[in-house]
């Protein structure tokens, strides 16, 4: 691998047994992402778009292939060096938020900080920090149902950043929003890649979604299809 | 994960399903009490009898008549006394005092037949005792009027108050030096009086009749004579003059082929006996916990399913297989903990409760007993609440591995 890339995949494929019959998720896949990159993974249902950010993510691992993320090579790696790789390197959002019901909103942002053992003072600090950067200061101590659909988002996002991570992975981040909602989320994402650096990877089937990217890889039966241009 | 979060988490998890985790802690809570009552009872009584030991004296050595051996066929060929092979005569009682370390030697005749008081046109039953030999629950005869009766009385009696009162006696100091006729009558219907003279009250119910009556009583009774010459004393009690003479003394006596017991014999015996009595009791209770886990494995694996999502979600997050088996091991330990702590209470008022039953029958009786029969101490409280904790986190060790290794992208997707 180069020190070029934060991300590096080759060969990456992934096979699913379901039942007798065996599912090809990723059907051999090289990609290069830069870091502070912002990627669209475009593509119909099935065409492997969740899987690459699953492996990446380091909640998935490949059948064969290499996957070095930030010089560490994931489908060789243990279970430690994972959960380290979801702790400080990586963090997802997802098109149901996938908040806890039961947690307020500065609780759910919190939960990764708890996960890490840092000090409650500290994480109280970082958590609210985070809600800032997202344009939430309001309704902090509200439950997610108690939130609209954008706000839950933001509190989603919230709860990515607070980890200070390298890689934002974003599955369908706007599915479950109108188009203005959707529209202010994407602007918040593309103002942290932009001021902050991050490198975001955002599964979407929407193009309106994907024209935020700096680049869009189209994939279809686990494969990537030749890029159009630009 | 830092323990305080672990512990904050768990607790509101359990505090999210109040009910399932109420009624998954009943069944921790019944068995624990069941350990606990029944294994202070233990305590309490293994308490009284090293007690009442104690106060006899450590010196004392039981001396009995050898006995012939008993199989199955003489037990129940012979349902009264087997045989006896050596007996104790007052030639041996005597031979006995001579003995180097003797310092006192009280021989006993039992003869524990109910029989009938009649005073003044009344009558009652009753049940001869001994205050000599002490049975270990039975507190110290108290004379309430007259004396009280010493060793080897030719004739007299010590009347218990409640039976005075029974015979229709209100001034129960005013029956001392009076006669009282006790009266036996055998199955085949020979019937014996025999007039006694009252030296003392005594408080309770007991009756004590002194040894020559006693002696009399037992010859009409078995129908022999000089009976202390054919069967000898039933028990003799032999007391050292030191501690140090008991071994040697014992040995010496049993060598003479007599049955012999010491104190520390005995309180090793009744030890055993406890310890039998108080591990079948606690079996049952530790039963009733087993079963108790298997409601917390139960309980644990529907949450596990419930909350299959948020796990997929904590992983997600950089939540640990350790961290998930610890979430959930200390939800189904805290299960447990909770049923010890209420179980160890309950049990606790449950005993305080049958010993103030226990007290208040015993007391109606006539008999004196302070003492508490169910008692807790410290190593109960803390064997409680640990096993109660075991038992939750043995029972949280297949849900929370199986938490543990939840694939965290099927997780996610769980609805």
């Amino acid at each position: 691998m180069t020190d070029e890339f934060l991300i590096q995949a080759t060969g990456l494929t992934r096979q699913y047994k379901m039942g007798t019959a065996t599912v090809e998720a990723l059907a051999g896949i090289d990609l290069q992402v830069r870091a502070g990159e912002f990627i669209a993974l475009m593509g119909p249902s099935g065409s492997g778009k969740s899987t690459i950010l699953n492996i990446i993510g380091g909640l998935d691992r490949p059948t064969s292939g290499e996957i070095w993320v930030n010089g560490t090579e994931l489908s060789k790696a243990g279970e430690k060096a994972l959960v380290a790789h979801r702790r400080n390197r990586v963090a997802f959002i997802f098109q149901s938020f996938n908040l806890l019901p039961r947690l307020t909103a500065l609780e759910n942002v919190e939960l990764p900080l708890v996960l890490a053992s840092v000090n409650p003072r500290e994480r109280w600090e970082r958590s609210i920090s985070a809600l800032q950067q997202v344009g939430l200061t309001e309704r902090l101590n509200h439950k997610p149902t108690e939130l609209s659909g954008g706000e839950q988002q933001r509190v989603a996002i919230a709860r990515a950043l607070v980890a200070n991570p390298m890689i934002l992975l974003a599955d369908e981040p706007t599915g479950n929003l109108d188009s203005a909602r959707g529209a202010e989320i994407m602007g918040v994402l593309r103002n942290l890649n932009r001021n902050r650096g991050l490198t975001l990877l955002v599964v979407t089937h929407d193009p309106e979604v994907a024209g935020y990217a700096d680049r869009t890889i189209r994939l279809r039966d686990g494969r990537i299809l030749p890029s159009e241009a630009g | 994960m830092i323990v305080r979060d672990i512990a904050k988490i768990s607790l509101s998890n359990l505090g999210r399903r109040k009910v399932r985790t109420l009624l998954t802690t009943s069944g921790v809570i019944v068995g624990i009490l069941t350990i606990v009552t029944m294994v202070s009872l233990g305590i309490g009584v293994q308490e009284q009898m090293l007690r009442n030991v104690r106060a006899l004296g450590m010196e004392t050595i039981f001396v009995q008549p050898a006995t012939e051996e008993q199989n199955v066929f003489t037990m129940f060929m012979q349902l009264a006394q087997p045989k006896r092979t050596r007996i104790i005569t007052p030639a041996i009682v005597a031979q006995f005092k001579q003995m180097d370390g003797v310092s006192q030697v009280t021989p006993e005749v039992d003869f524990a037949v109910p029989m009938v008081l009649k005073y003044d046109g009344q009558q009652t039953a009753a049940f001869p005792g001994s205050s000599r030999v002490q049975n270990p629950f039975q507190a110290t005869v108290v004379m309430v009027a007259g004396r009280s009766l010493s060793t080897n009385e030719p004739s007299g009696l010590v009347i218990g108050e409640v039976l005075a009162r029974e015979l229709g006696v209100r001034n129960v100091a005013s029956m001392v030096g009076q006669e009282v006729t006790v009266e036996l009558e055998q199955p085949r219907g020979d019937q014996l009086d025999l007039p006694i003279k009252v030296v003392g009250v005594s408080n309770g119910r007991t009756l004590e009749v002194a040894f020559g009556d006693k002696v009399r009583l037992k010859e009409w009774w078995f129908n022999k004579q000089n009976l202390l010459e054919t069967d000898g004393y039933d028990v003799v009690m032999v007391k050292a003059s030191s501690l140090s003479k008991v071994t040697p003394l014992a040995k010496q006596l049993e060598d003479m082929g007599y049955k012999v017991q010491t104190l520390l014999s005995m309180v090793d015996l009744a030890n055993r006996m406890v310890a039998i009595m108080q591990t079948m009791l606690a079996s049952v209770g530790a039963l009733a916990t087993f079963v108790a886990s298997l409601g917390i494995v139960n309980t644990m694996i529907m949450a596990i399913y419930e909350r299959t999502r948020e796990i997929g979600i904590l992983k997600a997050l950089g939540a640990s297989r350790g961290d998930i088996l610890r979430l959930f091991m200390t939800e189904a330990g805290l299960i447990g903990l909770m049923g010890g702590i209420v179980g160890l209470i309950l049990g606790w008022l449950l005993g305080l409760g049958l010993d103030w039953v226990a007290h208040q029958y015993i007391g109606s009786q006539g008999i004196t007993i302070t003492d508490p029969f169910f008692m807790v101490n410290g190593w109960l409280i803390f064997g409680a609440l640990a096993f109660g904790t075991l038992v939750g986190l043995f029972a949280g060790i297949y849900p929370a591995s199986r938490a543990a290794r939840l694939d965290p992208i099927a997780a996610l997707r769980h609805e």
